[in-house]
Order: structure tokens, then C-alpha cells, then sequence
């Protein structure tokens, strides 16, 4: 049921009251480009980070592009690729291959660089860690106690924060832990459990009053952003009593409060959004697929605009493998392109499950209307992965974005990017060879989201022959 | 009477002298900002006069969740139990989840401790029985009685919440907003709102530690200050009515009373709940949970399952508490004892008599000639194990990380670390022969040199922790050398190294890092050397044992000052 009168006690975009008008805690309007303002009826656009663990092999993930010699740089149009011409793992995501765009040959530049440059000098480079640390946070690794961790604040986590407003979680993460982080060494709060995720947003759900008045447990509800009124002043006394970065900490508790206090505020649902009462995603659906439901949920109501989705691991059963077997020793370390042993078929199979997820969200997300289009085509999804490969690899990335961010992307492309960037590599000579920073990826997100930033993390990265380049700007190629 | 100074104004004095050199812990830091460079540091010289104390900064720590947990739960009569919202995990860091540094609020974090303190305080206010045990009054029918009694409430709760007595300033405004609510709504609903306010108070959610006394770059803590680091050190917990009664009557800066207290506390259940907690972070029970650990080969054990998965993990506790409260309490028992707690399933792994069934524990005596201490129990052997094979690298880089605190460097990116197997049609070798085959190469062999000496003494244990005395019909090679300890040489098997490493100085002075590491929030510094030695001599005196450990650590000097860090722009003004 479709209910435009729906009202949400917390977390709810308050602009049509008025409220965010000279809030202290309201994102730089300045800063967010013009097409937003001519976004599609009033219509939010959002972000959606989508992040699954390890690599895959590229035999089975690679497309054939006519015409374009291998391993030359390319586009080719998706929209007239049949299923049978997209790649086993892709295969999946066919059915909205008019909004797709599956990018080859980009590399996690900056942590190359994090691996370069820790090398020999005892710093945790275990490439699991290392890009668990950066692929979105674009900085080196803080070594902490001998472990690698974020390095700073994640991209999700930064857009969040610029597309906060009073009443809107300025993000949600769901899901396993890792890549994303609020600060070095701080890693995002998150919910882990699609019943607590799902929780979160019914409390966000406020059935209207009742004729005769508030009742005592709904005086009680409305009392509770007087309490944190209460609890922010707290903060604000005593944070200048201390130094440094425990200063720091009570201030970012501080705003977090206020912006919570705001969240109890009803508020009517933001103009051309289409949010149905919440519906429980099913408890026979996977894990992820009801993730895929509470994103849906919380992007269509304007709950948040950046969401973050990092898949947990697989069972072997779960992909169809006997049940036990080890992912990670048995499959993934074991499927190297040039290695004989059985990881490849099942790393193939493994992707495969991730895609029909990515799938499935993409189904929940472009099955709500909204203005002239759907959900989707308000949304940027980037799908990213762990590693590029079984062997660890961290060049030769894939990745797939999905949705239009309001017509801020262009769609519907297969791209093949050139390798002609040399890096230096840590431990053999020579380097490597690969292609653009996935870096560029982020920002053409963050410039989806209005923000004018051409950097994010790393502005410029080693060169093998001496030197550095930066790293600056969109992709273009997905500029519309 | 001891001189105490910070690293700054001791250092130029230390370096000109000969003494004890700080070669644990890491560089200084300042407080809360978060820096850890990793591992133990070269350090510099300190000279340990017992004249001159070394106090360097702690930064302000958020509670770790199982702190929070803990206190919310003893604010409230026990019949106040609603089910609360999971809260985010928080990274730990070398095993610990109360690193200040890894503590910061998050989005989600704040909206669930909202919805904590609402569910808590709703709970507490609609069943009348508890809130007639929680409240310090006894009656509030009218509105004289409901306002006095909500002026004991604030102050009460104020008290317990913060840790200390509230300011006139939080009394008044704590007061007003009890007497705002129940004038709008009714006096239940005030208790509950102010209640919520309190628990969200930075006072309540941080270790905040102001010192008002404080003078010139170091300052003691106050009394309630105290009664906090000694009681979430000792309970992870906030203080009880007797260590607030002390604090009010500025009796705990008395070294004697300061031990009394410590002693009383370590014998409340709170003590071994935390002691277990400690060893759980330090040596990793929970990795036995993890989903590559829930399936072993057929091969081995063939009772390996989810209930021997879960025993295994339950055991490491039962265990941690009994070698420390009812067995010998030592460092050396916890590697050398072989009294432990067995359910069903588990006296089969270990062959010995036990209960039928799973849900019934038992104590017994391992076998003398196969198991001895905590490393050759199925948790930690079958953690650092793959589902076919025992790990050799794994058990050995966990003995050199963990229990010798000199971890190994992390293996190159491109290391090949499959478990190896033999070939098909291949003669049968043991796992020993095809992980020396493996880290053979001289590029391996810098490190694996060190690693496979604590690693191939647990060959004696198969991928579930079942002994065995062959492996794939050839004889078990469970010999090791230790290096680069205080225990060089050989070592004949895994029961043989938990002995050495029983009577090591250096595994007590890796367990003195930890313990102040699990005191402070973060790392030993190196400034706090001559502290870490003044404990390591006091374990070590005390022949290994932790209560002993535990009281030097509170009855030392050093834990009842701080650092002051300046504000900018506030010269000489305390935190």
C-alpha cells in the first residue's frame, strides 16, 4: 500500500518543515552540483556501496567485446548483448543490463601502494587486511598493534555526512565488518543481522496519532528527543574540558546526538518519494537478499542516501560445494588462472551466487516507483570486490555500478580500461603495469551525489619510472 | 613520598644514567590520539629509580561493550532484564575490544544506546516491585513525596551513572528535567527520561578522568576516579556501594586499603568473569567459532560438530576460571595443568571417562602422558588447524605472538599459504614433512626458522586437537627448539614447551603487557618500563600468580596519577 501521508517519528527529512534551515549540522549546500537541483521532481538521489569478499577468475567474468582487440581498451554497447553473450557470472545481472555498467581494468591503486610502501618494514600487508583498510577509505592503512585497519574516513561514510540532514541516518551499513570506517581505526557501527536492520527501520515508523491525543506511551516517545536534548548539553560542557582527540570524540558524539534529538520530530515524507509501510523482508530469503529488502526500505523512505552492504562470506553448501569445505583454502587460494587445482570452478560458482544477489537487489530496487522512473534509476550501485582474484591480486578490478543517480550516469556500457600505468610493485621488480585508480570510481559517486570533490583519499600515487600522478577526477566514459 | 614525573621531564634525567631499559611496550602517545605504532619499540633507556615515577598518558576510553553491559546491568534489580538491540561490534585490536583508540561513537552505536537506556528504563518502570528495589525512597503518592523522592532518585542514580557526586550544576539540571516530566506526564515517566539522560551521559559512557587537584604536569586521580580504574581493571564493571562509600570518605589513596579492597573484590565472581574475559581477548578462545572451524575432514576425529565446536570453546573458560580461582592460580598452571572440564563429547576427543552427554560437565585429569595446559587443548589446537591438518605456522606464530609477545613479521602477500597435501599417487608423508617441504625455500626460512620451532612440537594433535602417535601410518615427529626466548634449546614435544613456557620471565612479562594493556586501554608505553618491570619482579616473586600480579598493579603508584595533557589555549589548566 502506497501511503504518501505515512509519517516517520525518526530519522525523516525534515527540509519540508523547515527545520533544517540554520541547523548546525546541515551538510554545505554550496557544495552539491547544479544537477541536483534539477533532479527529477525533488527526488533524492542515493548511493549504495555493495562489497563482496574475495576475488574471482577472470575467465569466467570477462566479456567477449567484437571488434575490440583482447586486451585493447573499449566500450561496447550491453543493452544488445543477448544472455547467452554475457559472462557466466554476470549472466545474473542480464535482465537490467539496459541500467548496467561493467567496468574492467581498474586497480586498487592505493593499496598497491599501502603494500609498496609497508613492505619490509613489518607493517601488515596481508592483502586481505590491506584492502579491507582501503578500497574505501583511498588512504594507508593505520597499523595498529600489528594489524592493518582503516587509515581514515571511509567514501560511503563521507558522502553520508554530506548528504546528512536532521532526521536522515547519514548512513547505514549491513553486514559483515571492515571497509567501512568513521575515523583511522574506527570502524562503522553496523547491523549484522538482517532482524536488527530491519528493526531499525520500524522504529522509524510512526502510525498516525490517535484522534483523541497522544497516549502516555506516545508522550513518553515524543519525550525521548527531549532526553537527548538533555544528553547533547552534557556533551557540549564537557567536551571543552578536554585536549586533543578526546576532545574530538565527545564533540562527534555530540552531533551524533543532535542528530538523533532531530530524528524524534514527525515530519511529513519527503515530495515524489514513494514509501510503503515497511515490510519484513523473508526470514526463508538469504541473508543478503533481506538486506537487499531494508536497503530498499530505507533508501525509498529517504531514511539514508548512502548505504553500505558488505556481503558475508559463503558456506561452500550454499553455492552448491559439500558442505565444509573451506572457502578460502580450499576454493579461493586455489584459483589462480594458471593453477590446476579445483578452485576455479568453484570461485566461478561462488561469484555467481554474489551476481544473482546483486540481482535481487537491483529487482528491489528498481520495483519502486519514484518520480518518472524507479529507485534504481535514482540510485548509483557500485559493486566492488575484495580482491581481484583468488592469487590476492589487487589490479585488474572489476566492478559494476547499476542505477543512473538521476541522470547523472550513463548506462547500459561495458568498459575495458587500457593498462598503461606503471607502478612500482613491493617485493619483484619491475612493477606492474595497470589500469586507472578505482579511485575515480568513488568520485564519479561522490559527484553523483553533488558533491564537487575530484579527489577522495590519495590525491597522487607512486610511479615505477620515478615520480607520481594524480589521482583526480571521474571516470568519463560514465558521465552522462 | 615519590617524585612523580611525566616521560618529558624524567627522559633528560634517564638517558644520562644506566638502568633498566625500556625495551617493552611502544613510544608514547598522547592521550587519545590514537597512534600505535605496533609492536614492542626500541624504546628508550629509562632509569628505574624507586624515587621517581613514570606516568604517561591514558586517553579517554569509551566503554567496551562487555563494560557497558555490565554497568547498565548493575544499576538496575535483577528482574530487569528486557531484551536489548545487538550492539555494533568494535575492532579489537591484538585481541582486545577495550582499545581506546578503536572506541569512538558511530551513528549506529548512538542509536542503539538510546534504545538501550529506553527499553532498560521502560522495563524498570512498568513492573512496580522493581521499581520499589531501585528507587531510594519509599513512597511517592503525592506531589511533596514524588518530588523529594525524585531528588534522592537524581542524586542517587546521578551518582552511580557518573561515578562520582553530581555538581550542583548537574543536580539542578538533572532536577529540573525529573520535575519537568512529571508534571507533564507522571512520576514513572520522569524516572525513566531522566533516567535515559543519565545513561547517555558522557560521564556514564566514557572513563572520564578530570582530576580536579591537579597540579603541575601529573596529577593524582580523586578518590571516585580511583574506585572506576579499579574497578572496571578488576570487574570491568562501574564500582559498588563500598568502593563509593571509600571514594566518598577519600580512603582509597591509602595504599593499604587500596590492596584490602582489590583483594575483596578479586574473591566476588565479578573478578573471575573478568580474568576469564581478559584471557579470552588475550589468547583468542573465540577463533574456534569461526565458519572455516565448524567441519573437520573425515579423516580426522570423526565426532567433530557443531556441539564439539561450542564444547571446545566453553571449555577454555571453565578451564581460565579454574586454574585461577580454584587451582593453583598461576601463569605456569595455565600451560601446565592438566585439570580441566569435560562434557561428552570432549572426553571422547580426550579419551577419558566423562559424562554421556553434552549438556554435562565434569572435571578431570588429562593424561599425563598427552596433554598438559591450555596449548594442548582442543581450542587452541583446533583453531590453528585447516579442516584436514594441524598448522604448524599457525600454533607457532600464535606461541610467538601471543604468549611471547615477539610476533613474527607477516609472510610476503604472494606466500603460498594452501595447506600442502600429497600429490596423488604420492608415498604418504606426515604433515611435518610436507610443511618443511613448503617453507623449505631460504626466503621462508628467515622466519620459518623461528615459527615451525613452536609449531612442530603440537604434531602430537590432529586438525580436531585428538592425539595421535602416528600420522598417516608413519610416526609423529613432535620435536621444536625454542629461540630468541629465555628458554632456548630444544623441546620434545608440546607438553615439554608448555613447561618452559611456564617458568618463562618472558611469557610473565608478555602477560604483564597484556594486563596493562587491558588496564590502560592501550598499549604499554615505553615510558611506563620501569612500571612493567616493577610488576614482571612482583609476578615473578609471587611465583606466577595473577591475584598477586593484580594487586601489585593497583597498589603501584603509577595507577593512581595520570598525565595532564594541556588544552590549547589553556595553559595550566588540567584536562
Amino acid at each position: 500500500m502506497t501511503d504518501r501521508t505515512t509519517r516517520f517519528r525518526r530519522r525523516r527529512f525534515l527540509t519540508a518543515m523547515g527545520l533544517a534551515g540554520g541547523s548546525l549540522f546541515l551538510p554545505s549546500l554550496g557544495r552539491r552540483r547544479a544537477h541536483l537541483a534539477k533532479a527529477d521532481g525533488g527526488v533524492p538521489t542515493r548511493v549504495l556501496f555493495y562489497i563482496t569478499p574475495q576475488g574471482r577468475p577472470r575467465q569466467y567474468w570477462d566479456m567477449a567485446m567484437p571488434g575490440v582487440p583482447a586486451g585493447a581498451a573499449g566500450a561496447m554497447d550491453l543493452t544488445a548483448r543477448s544472455e547467452e553473450e554475457f559472462s557466466p557470472i554476470l549472466r545474473p545481472a542480464w535482465r537490467h543490463r539496459r541500467k548496467l555498467n561493467v567496468i574492467e581494468g581498474l586497480c586498487y591503486t592505493t593499496v598497491n601502494e599501502d603494500e609498496y610502501l609497508g613492505a619490509g618494514t613489518g607493517a601488515d600487508i596481508n592483502r586481505h587486511h590491506i584492502s579491507n583498510a582501503g578500497i574505501l577509505t583511498c588512504v594507508r592503512a593505520l597499523q595498529r598493534s600489528g594489524r592493518a585497519t582503516g587509515g581514515g574516513e571511509s567514501v560511503d561514510q563521507y558522502i553520508g555526512r554530506q548528504a546528512g540532514a536532521p532526521g536522515r541516518w547519514a548512513s547505514r551499513v549491513y553486514g559483515n565488518g571492515g571497509y567501512t570506517f568513521v575515523a583511522a581505526g574506527e570502524q562503522t557501527g553496523r547491523a549484522r543481522n538482517p532482524d536488527q536492520a530491519f528493526e531499525d527501520v520500524l522504529g522509524a515508523y510512526t502510525p498516525p496519532d490517535e484522534p483523541s491525543g497522544p497516549t502516555r506511551a506516545q508522550q513518553i516517545r515524543a519525550a525521548r528527543g527531549s532526553v537527548l536534548d538533555l544528553v547533547a548539553d552534557r556533551y557540549e560542557r564537557l567536551a571543552p574540558q578536554l585536549a586533543g582527540e578526546d576532545r574530538g570524540k565527545l564533540e562527534r558524539h555530540r552531533a551524533l546526538i543532535r542528530d538523533l534529538e532531530r530524528s524524534f520530530v514527525d515530519a511529513p515524507a519527503a515530495p515524489g518519494l514513494t514509501c510503503e509501510e515497511p515490510m519484513a523482508p523473508s526470514e526463508a530469503a538469504h541473508r543478503l537478499d533481506q538486506f537487499a529488502r531494508v536497503a530498499t526500505v530505507a533508501l525509498s523512505c529517504d531514511m539514508t542516501r548512502s548505504v553500505t552492504v558488505v556481503a558475508p562470506g559463503l558456506r561452500a553448501e550454499e553455492f552448491g560445494y559439500p558442505a565444509g569445505a573451506d572457502v578460502h583454502q580450499d576454493y579461493a587460494h586455489r584459483s589462480a588462472p594458471d593453477d590446476p587445482r579445483i578452485g576455479i570452478e568453484a570461485m566461478r560458482d561462488f561469484n555467481i551466487f554474489y551476481a544473482e544477489r546483486f540481482a535481487r537487489l537491483l529487482d528491489e530496487l528498481d520495483s519502486v516507483p519514484e518520480g518518472d522512473g524507479t529507485l534504481l534509476d535514482h540510485t548509483m550501485v557500485v559493486w566492488l570486490m575484495e580482491l581481484a582474484t583468488g592469487g590476492h591480486q589487487g589490479h585488474q578490478i572489476h566492478a559494476v555500478t547499476a542505477g543512473g543517480a538521476s541522470g547523472f550516469l550513463r548506462t547500459g556500457q561495458y568498459l575495458r580500461y587500457a593498462q598503461d600505468i606503471h607502478l612500482p610493485r613491493a617485493f619483484r621488480g619491475g612493477g606492474r603495469v595497470v589500469g586507472p585508480a578505482h579511485t575515480h570510481l568513488l568520485v564519479t559517486a561522490m559527484q553523483a551525489m553533488g558533491l564537487e570533490d575530484d579527489t577522495f583519499g590519495m590525491a597522487e600515487h607512486l610511479l615505477f619510472e620515478g615520480g607520481s600522478a594524480p589521482i583526480r577526477g571521474p571516470l568519463p566514459e560514465l558521465l552522462a | 613520598m615519590h617524585a612523580v614525573r611525566t616521560p618529558r621531564l624524567a627522559l633528560a634525567l634517564a638517558l644520562a644514567l644506566a638502568g633498566c631499559n625500556g625495551q617493552i611496550g611502544e613510544p608514547a602517545t598522547s592521550p587519545g590520539s590514537g597512534a600505535d605504532p605496533g609492536g614492542a619499540g626500541p624504546g628508550a633507556a629509562l632509569t628505574c629509580d624507586d624515587d621517581v615515577l613514570y606516568v604517561d598518558g591514558v586517553p579517554l576510553r569509551r566503554l567496551s561493550h562487555t563494560e557497558y553491559l555490565n554497568s547498565v546491568a548493575a544499576l538496575f534489580p535483577r528482574s530487569v532484564a528486557p531484551d536489548l538491540p545487538t550492539l555494533p561490534e568494535d575492532a579489537a585490536v591484538r585481541g582486545f575490544e577495550n582499545d581506546a583508540s578503536a572506541l569512538g561513537p558511530s551513528e549506529l552505536l548512538v542509536d542503539r544506546y538510546e534504545e538501550v537506556a529506553f527499553r532498560t528504563t521502560d522495563a524498570l518502570t512498568a513492573d512496580p516491585d522493581a521499581l520499589a528495589a531501585f528507587l531510594p525512597c519509599d513512597r511517592w503518592d503525592t506531589d511533596a513525596e514524588q518530588t523529594a523522592c525524585g531528588e534522592a532518585f537524581v542524586d542517587d542514580f546521578g551518582l552511580r551513572t557518573h561515578r562520582r557526586p553530581l555538581t550542583e550544576e548537574e543536580q539542578a539540571t538533572f532536577g529540573a528535567f525529573f520535575e519537568a516530566q512529571r508534571v507533564a506526564i507522571d512520576f514513572e515517566a520522569a524516572v525513566q527520561l531522566t533516567a535515559m539522560a543519565m545513561l547517555q551521559a558522557p560521564q556514564f559512557l566514557y572513563r572520564v578522568e578530570l582530576s580536579t587537584g591537579a597540579t603541575d604536569e601529573v596529577a593524582p586521580l580523586d578518590a571516585w576516579e580511583l574506585a572506576s580504574r579499579l574497578s572496571f581493571l578488576l570487574w570491568e564493571s562501574g564500582p559498588d556501594d563500598e568502593l563509593f562509600d571509600l571514594a566518598a570518605a577519600d580512603a582509597l589513596a591509602d595504599p593499604e586499603t587500596l590492596e584490602a579492597q582489590a583483594r575483596r573484590m578479586l574473591d566476588d565472581p565479578r573478578a573471575r568473569a573478568t580474568v576469564v574475559n581478559f584471557h579470552r581477548q588475550w589468547l583468542d578462545f573465540d577463533r574456534i567459532l569461526a565458519e572455516e572451524h565448524r567441519t573437520r575432514v573425515d579423516e580426522v576425529h570423526a565426532g567433530w560438530d557443531e556441539t564439539l565446536q561450542r564444547s571446545v570453546r566453553e571449555e577454555s573458560d571453565r578451564f581460565v576460571e579454574h586454574t585461577f580461582f580454584e587451582g593453583a592460580g598461576t601463569l605456569g598452571a595455565l600451560f601446565t595443568s592438566r585439570t580441566t572440564y569435560v562434557n561428552g563429547p570432549l572426553a571422547e576427543l580426550y579419551g577419558v571417562p566423562g559424562p554421556a552427554d553434552a549438556s554435562t560437565w565434569e572435571r578431570v585429569e588429562l593424561p599425563a602422558a598427552e596433554r598438559g595446559g591450555i596449548l594442548t587443548q582442543a581450542s587452541f589446537l583446533a583453531s590453528h588447524a585447516h579442516r584436514a591438518n594441524g598448522s604448524p605456522p599457525l600454533r607457532g606464530v600464535f606461541v610467538l605472538e601471543r604468549v611471547l609477545c615477539t610476533p613474527p613479521p607477516p609472510p610476503p602477500p604472494e606466500a603460498d599459504i594452501t595447506p600442502p597435501t600429497v600429490a596423488p599417487g604420492e608415498a604418504p608423508r606426515t604433515n611435518r614433512e610436507l610443511f618443511e617441504e613448503r617453507t623449505s625455500p631460504a626466503g621462508c626460512q628467515s622466519c620459518h626458522t623461528v615459527i615451525d620451532g613452536f609449531g612442530f612440537p603440537f604434531e602430537h594433535y590432529d586438525a580436531a586437537g585428538a592425539y595421535r602417535s602416528e600420522d598417516r601410518g608413519l610416526p609423529v615427529d613432535a620435536t621444536g627448539w625454542a629461540t630468541g626466548t629465555d628458554f632456548d634449546g630444544p623441546v620434545a614435544d608440546a607438553r615439554e614447551l608448555g613447561e618452559r613456557l611456564a617458568g618463562s620471565e618472558q611469557v610473565q612479562a608478555c602477560a604483564v603487557e597484556n594486563w596493562l594493556r587491558h588496564a590502560h586501554g592501550r598499549p604499554p608505553t615505553t615510558h611506563e618500563a620501569c612500571q612493567t618491570q616493577r610488576l614482571r619482579d612482583a609476578f615473578s616473586e609471587a611465583g606466577g600468580d595473577l591475584r598477586e600480579l593484580l594487586v601489585a598493579l593497583v597498589t603501584a603508584p603509577e595507577f593512581r596519577f595520570r598525565r595532564v595533557v594541556e588544552r590549547e589555549g589553556a595553559e595550566g589548566e588540567t584536562e
